[in-house]
């Protein structure tokens, strides 16, 4: 079989009702007419197709049809009462249901657990150093002012001043940037302090009030030191 | 009421706009069965199965075919199953079931007969995948675009695999008619089947 006629056979099905284009259809009709083989071939395949539509499948008859949908409605009626699953229900496989419940309790755990709780302590603990800073100074301020009513102050006692001295020497530095300066001192220090971020100096003036607010009341008479007292309370 | 109307029915649940559709394609549906199956019960039974999924899975139908097709290809998959499950449990499909004698002219109803009985015994030898494209195309008069859609590929190769069904048909016709495998010399059928 030549070339030619192995693209033409392979079209011959579809020759001359097919889906052939006008192209193919004057390529195959043009062949044929100088092909024997292929005409030959072209017959018997028409011969097979009108074979095939002479053919018909038998129609069964209206007492078929009329069994085949009794049949059908009740089958579909069957259908039609067997509840459809609801639309928002989660359709997962049974095997996935027990995961998905240990999640659930994992994600409660997590946020009802100790780790929140730290977490909302230190989202509260913000706002209060916040608080703090300007006691701090206040306390500062006041503690000034006394020591330059009382230029003189008694000998402290060797054991509650000890603590205390210590105290300023190990914690000389931490002056905010914030805090107002009333002495050169005081200023040189919080220019030496500008460098250090707001967080740290927070941090530095909430051990400032512990220590610094005790001195002032080591230092002082008890008169004075009520009268101190009764100035940060009313100041707070 | 016009099909795309009865299918949005069908779809909210209206059983009597689907038996509408059955009564509308049932035919058809049968028909493409038997030629698949080639039994008239299991045909009736495939026809059932098809609409009962249709009418199961009709909310899924979007329009972007025709009704008509989709009905089709639900049909070759239920009939695609049943040749698996044929296979599995060996059922047989009896062939002579489908023979029907006219009884008003004998004569020529026994010559129909004898047609009809080499068609069905050629056809029974085709793959199921040919016998399913010959029917689309002459009896369904689907386009080879079509039939690609149905049966899944191209609509070259649905076009390739349709003249592969005519000439695999003439050729079983041939062999019905004479008795050729019977009748040849056995070096020929030999080599015949080696070229294979």
């Amino acid at each position: 079989m030549k070339w030619r006629c192995a693209l033409i056979q392979r079209r011959l099905p579809d020759y001359p009702d097919g889906d052939l284009n006008p192209f193919w259809k004057r390529q195959v009709a043009s062949h044929l007419e100088v092909c024997p083989d292929c005409r030959q071939e072209a017959e018997e395949l028409a011969e097979v197709m009108s074979l095939y539509q002479a053919e018909p499948l038998p129609d069964p008859g209206p007492a078929f049809w009329q069994d085949f949908q009794q049949e059908l409605h009740l089958k579909l009626a069957q259908v039609n009462q067997t509840p459809a699953p609801s639309p928002w229900r989660l359709r997962l496989p049974h095997y996935l249901l027990g995961a998905t419940a240990l999640a659930g309790i994992l994600a409660l755990a997590v946020y009802l657990g100790p780790y929140s709780h730290t977490f909302q302590t230190q989202q509260m603990a913000k706002p209060q150093e916040a608080c703090k800073v300007p006691e701090i100074a206040l306390g500062r301020e006041l503690k000034r002012a006394n020591m330059a009513t009382a230029p003189a102050p008694a000998p402290p006692a060797p054991a509650a001043a000890k603590p205390a001295a210590m105290a300023r020497t190990a914690k000389p530095e931490p002056a905010p940037a914030e805090e107002p300066q009333f002495s050169l001192a005081a200023g040189k220090a919080a220019g030496q302090q500008k460098v250090a971020s707001s967080q740290e100096g927070a941090l530095s003036e909430e051990d400032d009030l512990d220590w610094d607010v005790d001195s002032v009341v080591a230092d002082l008479s008890r008169e004075e030191q009520q009268c101190v007292k009764s100035q940060l309370e009313s100041r707070r | 009421m016009t099909e795309p109307h009865l299918v949005a029915r069908a779809q909210e649940g209206d059983l009597p706009a689907f038996e509408e559709l059955v009564r509308k394609y049932q035919r058809e549906i049968y028909n493409l069965a038997f030629r698949l199956v080639q039994d008239p019960e299991e045909a009736k039974d495939m026809a059932q199965q098809t609409f009962m999924q249709a009418y199961i899975h009709i909310r899924e139908f979007r329009g972007q075919s025709q009704f008509r097709t989709w009905l089709f290809r639900i049909a070759i998959n239920q009939c695609y199953n049943f040749f698996k499950s044929k296979k599995k449990f060996g059922e047989p499909v009896d062939s002579q079931e489908l023979v029907i004698v006219d009884e008003d002219n004998p004569q020529e109803g026994l010559m129909a007969q004898e047609d009809r009985s080499r068609l069905y015994a050629a056809l029974e030898r085709l793959p199921v995948k040919q016998r399913a494209v010959l029917t689309l195309k002459i009896e369904q008069g689907l386009s080879y675009k079509e039939i690609s859609e149905e049966l899944g590929g191209t609509a070259g190769a649905a076009r390739v695999n349709f003249c592969q069904a005519v000439k695999t048909l003439k050729k079983y016709l041939k062999t019905e008619e004479g008795h050729e495998v019977a009748m040849r010399s056995y070096p020929t059928e030999t080599a015949r089947l080696s070229r294979r």
